[in-house]
C-alpha cells in the first residue's frame, strides 16, 4: 500500500480549475489542471494512493483500477519535486 | 486596516554608512539592491521587535509593527520633501505590510467597475498608464503600492497617499506637461473592491501589441509573488503567511496581461485602448 504524506512547507489553493502549490522551502510552484487538482484535494484527505483511485473511478464512473496508474504516476512527479513523500507500507 | 502610522522626525543626526551586515543583537537583516547595482542602496533589520529602515546615508526609519507612530532620523540638510518622498514610497508601504496587510508593487486607478492595478517589472509603464487613465477619468489610486486585503467574498484594496513620479520623455511626450499633480494623499471612500490585476509588458517584435488577454492563474501567481512588498520574509511563518494571502487574491480578482508598445508618445493611445478593452475583458471568463 502506497501512502502519500504532503510535505509540511506546501501551501496550497484551488483558483478556478486550477489548482496552484507553492513549495516554501524550495521555492517551487505547480500548477495542476482540474484532474490534478481533483487528486490533490482527494490526497488531503485520504493518503492511500490506491484508496484515492477507487474514489475518483467512483466519481468519474471509470472502471474498477482503470485510474490508480494515472494517480501513481501523478504522486511519483509530485515526489520528485518534493511536494510529496511516498511510504510503501 | 488600522489608521495609518504617522511620520515623526526625531532627529536630524548623520548617520554613518549604511550597513553591510546584522548590527549587534539584531536580525533579520537584508541589504536591498538595485538589479546590476554593485552596493545596496538601503537595508533593512530587527531589534527587539523594533524594525528598522535606513536609506544610504540620507534617512532612518523604525517602526514597530501596528505602531502609531514611525520615527525617522533624518541627515543633516534633507529636505522635507526629500524626506517625504522617501517615506511614502520605500518606508510607509512596508509599515503597512509589517501591521499585516499585504502591498503589491503596482500602480492602480480607480473606476466605475472597481480599482485596476498594473503590475510588472520596474520600467513597464504601470504609473504612465495610470496617470493617462486618469485623464480619461479613472481616478489615481496607487503609484507603485497598492495595499489589500481578501475575505470570503471579495479582495479590498485600501489607500496609500503616494506621490506618482513619471519619465520625463513620458511627460514632454503628453504634451510638455512640467510635472503631474504630485501629490495624492486622500482618497473616499479609503477602501474600494479590487477587480482586476493587469500585468504590464513590452510587446514583442511581431507581437499583438495592446491587447488586453485573460492570463491563467497558474502563469500569473509566480509573477505576482514576485511583486510582494515585505520584510523578514525569509522567516517560514512570515513566508507562508504571505503566499496564502497572495493565492486568495490570485483566486480573487481577474488577471489580464496587456502588451503595450515601446513608444512613450504613444501612452494617451495605449491608454484609450485598454480603456475601451476593459469592460470585456472584466465581464468574459
Amino acid at each position: 500500500m502506497k501512502r502519500v504524506t504532503i510535505h509540511a512547507e506546501v501551501v496550497g489553493r484551488r483558483l478556478d480549475d486550477e489548482f496552484v502549490l507553492v513549495h516554501l522551502g524550495t521555492d517551487r510552484i505547480v500548477s495542476l489542471n482540474d484532474t490534478g487538482a481533483r487528486i490533490w484535494e482527494c490526497l488531503q484527505d485520504e493518503p492511500d494512493v490506491a484508496a484515492v483511485a477507487r474514489r475518483l473511478e467512483t466519481e468519474f464512473a471509470a472502471a474498477p483500477d482503470s485510474l490508480l496508474p494515472e494517480v501513481e504516476a501523478f504522486v511519483a512527479d509530485l515526489a520528485e519535486r518534493r511536494f510529496v513523500t511516498i511510504d510503501d507500507a | 486596516m488600522r489608521e495609518l502610522p504617522r511620520l515623526v522626525v526625531r532627529a536630524s543626526a548623520p548617520l554613518g554608512p549604511l550597513p553591510t551586515q546584522a548590527p549587534c543583537d539584531a536580525d533579520a537583516f537584508e541589504a536591498w539592491r538595485l538589479p546590476d547595482a554593485p552596493s545596496p542602496f538601503g537595508a533593512s533589520w530587527r531589534e527587539d521587535g523594533t524594525w528598522i529602515v535606513q536609506l544610504g546615508d540620507a534617512a532612518r526609519f523604525r517602526f514597530e509593527p501596528g505602531g502609531e507612530t514611525v520615527e525617522a532620523i533624518a541627515r543633516p540638510g534633507l529636505t522635507d520633501g526629500v524626506l517625504e518622498d522617501q517615506w511614502l514610497r520605500q518606508v510607509l508601504p512596508l509599515v503597512v505590510q509589517a501591521a499585516g496587510t499585504e502591498v503589491l508593487h503596482a500602480s492602480a486607478v480607480d473606476t466605475e467597475h472597481g480599482v485596476i492595478a498594473f503590475s510588472g517589472d520596474a520600467g513597464a509603464g504601470k504609473s504612465t498608464l495610470a496617470w493617462s487613465l486618469s485623464r480619461l477619468g479613472a481616478g489615481l489610486w496607487a503609484d507603485d503600492a497598492l495595499a489589500f486585503a481578501s475575505d470570503a467574498d471579495e479582495v479590498r484594496t485600501h489607500f496609500l497617499p503616494f506621490r506618482l513620479r513619471l519619465w520625463p520623455d513620458v511627460l514632454e511626450a503628453a504634451g510638455g506637461h512640467k510635472q503631474v499633480a504630485a501629490d495624492v494623499e486622500a482618497r473616499e471612500p479609503a477602501t474600494r473592491p479590487l477587480r482586476a490585476i493587469v500585468f504590464l509588458a513590452p510587446a514583442e517584435a511581431g507581437e499583438d501589441a495592446e491587447q488586453l488577454t485573460p492570463l491563467a492563474t497558474g502563469d500569473a501567481f509566480p509573477a505576482l509573488l514576485a511583486q510582494a512588498w515585505g520584510l523578514g520574509l525569509q522567516e517560514p511563518e512570515a513566508q507562508r503567511r504571505l503566499v496564502e494571502r497572495y493565492l486568495a487574491l490570485a483566486g480573487g480578482v481577474r488577471l489580464l496581461t496587456f502588451r503595450r508598445g515601446r513608444d512613450p508618445a504613444a501612452c494617451a493611445s495605449t491608454a484609450r485602448a485598454l480603456w475601451a478593452q476593459l469592460p470585456a475583458a472584466l465581464a468574459g471568463g
